[in-house]
């Protein structure tokens, strides 16, 4: 140990520097492991970002590259899919998860051996998965693609971590249990349920029933997984950095409650249409309209939350990127509701508008939500500041600009492509060009993300190597006048 | 790692930093300055639900019910049309898509372009310019633009071995189509790739086609190309008024 | 703590409910399904296919072909897929879960960048056109975004006579003299896969399809 130095002013602790401290202690607890998720998940987001800018470009070259067979669209476009989501989206949520479970739980982090080889499992399993994905060994089901091997690896990672979130709850210090720890505990549970089910039943299952559990898992892992972890570092972060209360228990109560009831029950509005008994997608679009009543209680209370600081988005950069976050989330459920209706679903079913909705979720809402608890987290792991707000600022406008484009243009892209399909007199190739110049602007969205991920990329390595700002002051967009205690 | 919380806490506050070292030797509050100027942590108001909110939720319950019941086709695994359960005339009305166009009546040309995208298209290709090599061209073409009867030949009994079309070589199979298209929709294709692409032949009539059926008949084969060369160029169907605009009207 | 049992059995008992409901009742349902049988015409479908087929099977998966091709037909209310001919031109009609039920895995794809492959077998049924459409998609249907799988394919030096399976290439894509394109195995497989893909038949689960081959003639006559 260093010197030690005597604390002159320990007669005069308050309560609140003795809550400060132990906040510390804490989070100081989780840094290994927190930092290892976060670190190995944004080697992944990059790669996911090359993948990604790949896939984009062929759907308008498609001879870029067509002499390697591990890059045709068909591989390239799962393995996009896959890093994007268990490459960095899982590590991202367990990485958060872990920092929000032990500060809500007061609870220091006592072996984070074990999760950290719950991590290591994880990069394993996620490596050797992508690796068979472009040599060409997957399963035909989305986000299922993952050979056995790399299933039952990315199964023990998150049941280790699901293990210690529990043990985390029971160690509890806390008196009442905050809403995100409700969230948290779903995401705990639901996730090796939804992925143990699904993988089993899927060797086990032949013929449409088996692509109704695909779908099953697919709505599932966006509707419960990401929103869960998402909606909960939302319901942290806005009151945290605000000091103020979420504006209502009840509302915070009935939109989790209807969002754990409603949310798993809407996966067969991917098989609309398709060979399955028509009441199971007429009872996921009904479950989705049903999804109004989340999307209603959840949006009106961060809006209340908000109310009256919505400045703060020019200073505080996790309040920017959270609350983009949140909003693309009411979007996207929304846009989900809207589509699953059979009038809607038969333009916008089968195009690059579900591509689109896609990426809303998991990029839009999820990844910035996570990359706004990262600018909060990560100062507060290290032990310094984020060493510039330019880099922030250009990493937000990059990104939202980009993956905004992306978006919008998949939308708009994919409604052309709907309606061309409409018209049986137009030929399959024809269609392309109906919806090929959108497929162009979509590149030039992934270009912009492709430079707001290399600045955060090289940002976050600043911090991990600790040559952030050491000075006490967080790094603002802007100085706030009242004094700067916000992050 | 093994001392209580408890312990741990007051040592970070009496003792400084040892036991966080972070940078070792500064003092915890100082190092760790992004901790002690948070806010609290979040805590819940107790507005209540909101009346207007009650009545979204209503909605949502009454729209959804709605649906569940007027397309769930009764929970059945074997009903796959979720409009099977409703009252017949909707399901009518529904259908009436394609028979409301009918009604209306659209040209022969715009019915033999329908039954040219469903049949034809993915060799002859929309533009009607076929495959180098393997599907002649349709445009153009000194078959398709000839007398009546060779073209009708070629569609009902199929095509096998090179022919040359166009001054190009071509060896794709051509099937025979007429167990699987009616004379309607032959006629209805006639017409359409005789007057596309800047072609300019007279239409074929439904009765034709049903006259070459009948004369046909006894063959079994495709044709071959010396089979086809053998009629004469200008050679049209029986029945039939050649580039008679009364026709069109039928 | 005595809010964990409440949180931890809803949450328990909220996705106990969806996962069977939308997972264990449909595998109930359409788990299990028979092929239709009609002995007295010796007419059973779906069949399994074997061989070469169920090898070319594995070469879709493998090249991800899911990722663009659906393998379902929908109804005439949900879009355009029967007046495309999707449906096939002896029965037009949708798909149902019978269709399905020797597939393992299913194949059912949510996307169309390109056509619905269900019946391509029945309307694309010459082998070499899929195989010029695989090696160089944009020689056969200009405008197409399809990856050219040229990988499954290699340029062989024609010694005698010139393969049988040999790629009527001209132009540019035209080997040069004394070199022949032949497709691989996996190429092979491929094609015989999709010409494998043939769901005409009626089923009545299906809804009413009019057998059209089979009506007209005698009509006509």
């Amino acid at each position: 140990m260093t010197t030690q130095t005597e604390t002159p002013s320990s007669s005069a602790v308050t309560s609140i520097e003795v809550e400060a401290v132990d906040r510390a202690l804490i989070d100081a607890s989780t840094r290994a492991p927190v930092m290892f998720f976060y670190t190995t998940a944004l080697t992944w987001l990059f790669a996911a970002t090359v993948f990604g800018v790949i896939a984009s470009l062929k759907m308008h070259a498609p001879e870029f590259l067509g002499g390697w067979p591990a890059l045709t669209y068909g591989r390239i476009w799962p393995a996009f899919t896959n890093t994007l989501v268990y490459g960095w989206g899982c590590p991202a949520a367990i990485g958060t998860s872990i920092w929000l479970m032990a500060r809500l739980c007061r609870v220091a982090l006592r072996s984070p051996a074990a999760l950290i080889i719950g991590g290591i499992f994880w990069n394993i399993g996620v490596t050797v998965g992508v690796i068979s994905i472009l040599s060409g060994n997957m399963r035909p089901f989305e986000l299922l693609e993952f050979p056995r091997s790399a299933a039952i690896l990315l199964f023990i990672a998150y049941s280790l971590v699901s293990v210690w979130g529990l043990i985390m709850f029971n160690k509890r210090r806390s008196g009442h249990i905050y809403i995100t720890t409700w969230y948290l505990l779903g995401a705990f549970f639901w996730f090796p349920w939804l992925y143990g089910a699904a993988n089993v039943m899927i060797g086990h299952t032949h013929g449409a029933a088996q692509a109704g559990i695909a779908a099953w898992y697919m709505q599932g892992l966006l509707g419960l997984f990401f929103t869960s972890v998402g909606l909960g570092a939302v319901y942290y972060l806005i009151p945290k950095v605000l000091g103020r209360p979420i504006h209502s228990y009840y509302l915070a109560s009935l939109g989790f409650w209807t969002q754990a009831l409603f949310a798993g029950w809407t996966g067969m509005t991917r098989l609309t249409g398709g060979p399955v008994p028509a009441w199971m997608p007429t009872v996921s679009i009904a479950a989705t309209i049903m999804m109004l009543i989340p999307l209603v209680t959840v949006t009106v209370n961060h809006v209340l939350t908000m109310y009256g600081r919505y400045d703060m988005v020019y200073y505080s950069p996790t309040i920017r990127f959270t609350i983009f976050g949140a909003f693309a989330w009411s979007l996207s459920i929304f846009a989900a509701i809207i589509t699953s209706l059979r009038s809607v679903d038969r333009l916008t079913h089968f195009t690059q508008f579900s591509a689109g909705q896609f990426q809303l979720i998991v990029y839009a809402f999820f990844t910035m939500v996570m990359f706004g608890s990262m600018y909060y987290i990560v100062p507060r792991l290290v032990g310094c500041e984020w060493l510039s707000a330019t880099f922030i600022r250009v990493h937000f406008w990059g990104a939202a600009y980009g993956m905004g484009l992306v978006i919008l243009m998949l939308f708009i892209g994919g409604a052309a492509q709907g309606d061309a399909w409409l018209d049986p007199q137009l030929s399959p190739a024809l269609v392309i060009g109906y919806f090929q110049p959108y497929m162009i602007a979509r590149t030039i969205g992934w270009l912009l993300i492709v430079l707001a991920h290399l600045i955060f990329f090289l940002h976050f390595l600043a911090m991990l190597f600790r040559l952030g700002q050491p000075s006490g002051e967080p790094t603002l967009f802007a100085a706030i006048e009242e004094g700067g205690d916000h992050v | 790692m093994k001392q209580n919380p408890e312990d741990l806490r007051t040592a970070g506050l009496h003792r400084g930093a040892g036991h966080i070292d972070y940078r070792e030797t500064s003092d915890v509050t100082e190092v760790h300055s992004a901790v002690t100027r948070e806010k609290a942590e979040p805590g819940f108001g107790s507005v209540p639900v909101p009346l207007w909110l009650m009545a979204v939720a209503g909605v949502a319950i009454f729209w959804a019910g709605a649906y569940l019941g007027m397309f769930s086709g009764g929970f059945s695994g074997d009903v796959f049309n979720e409009l099977s359960g409703m009252p017949k005339t909707q399901t009518k009305a529904t259908q009436g898509g394609a028979g409301g166009e009918q009604a209306k009546g659209p040209s022969v040309a715009e019915e033999g372009k329908r039954y040219f995208t469903q049949n034809c298209v993915s060799c002859h290709q929309a533009t009607g310019l076929g495959v180098p090599g393997q599907y002649p061209p349709l445009a153009k073409s000194e078959f398709v633009n000839g007398g009546s009867r060779r073209v009708a030949m070629i569609l009902l009994k199929g095509l096998q071995g090179p022919v040359k079309v166009s001054g190009g070589q071509f060896n794709g199979a051509m099937p025979a189509w007429e167990k699987t298209l009616t004379d309607k929709k032959i006629s209805a294709i006639l017409t359409y790739i005789r007057q596309e692409w800047g072609n300019k032949a007279p239409e074929i009539t439904q009765d034709q086609i049903a006259a070459a059926r009948k004369e046909f008949a006894s063959r079994a084969d495709s044709w071959t190309e010396a089979d086809i060369l053998a009629v004469p160029a200008d050679a049209n169907l029986e029945g039939g008024a050649p580039a008679a605009p009364a026709a069109e009207k039928k | 703590m005595k809010q964990f049992p409440v949180i931890f059995g809803g949450v328990f008992a909220t996705f106990a409910l969806s996962f069977i409901g939308l997972a264990m009742v449909p595998q109930l349902q359409i788990g299990n399904l028979q092929p239709f049988v009609d002995e007295d015409a010796g007419d059973i479908y779906p069949i399994n296919a074997g061989g070469q087929a169920a090898q070319g099977r594995k070469v879709y998966i493998a090249e991800g072909c899911v990722a663009c091709h659906s393998q379902q037909v929908r109804d005439e209310q949900m879009g355009a897929d029967l007046a495309r001919g999707w449906g096939d031109y002896k029965f037009p009609r949708r798909t149902v879960a019978r269709d399905y039920i020797y597939d393992q895995p299913v194949l059912l794809g949510s996307m169309r960048t390109g056509p619905d492959l269900t019946n391509i077998g029945s309307r694309q049924s010459n082998p070499m056109w899929h195989y010029l459409h695989l090696y160089s998609p944009r020689y056969v249907t200009p405008g197409s975004i399809m990856p050219p799988f040229r990988f499954l394919f290699e340029k062989r030096k024609i010694t005698g006579q010139r393969p049988d399976d040999a790629l009527d290439l001209t132009g540019v894509e035209a080997p040069e003299a004394g070199y022949a394109i032949v497709p691989k195995p996996e190429a092979k497989a491929l094609v015989a896969y999709l010409l494998s893909l043939d769901h005409s038949h009626a089923l009545k689960e299906a809804g009413e399809a009019e057998p059209a081959a089979a009506a007209q003639p005698a009509t006509s006559k």
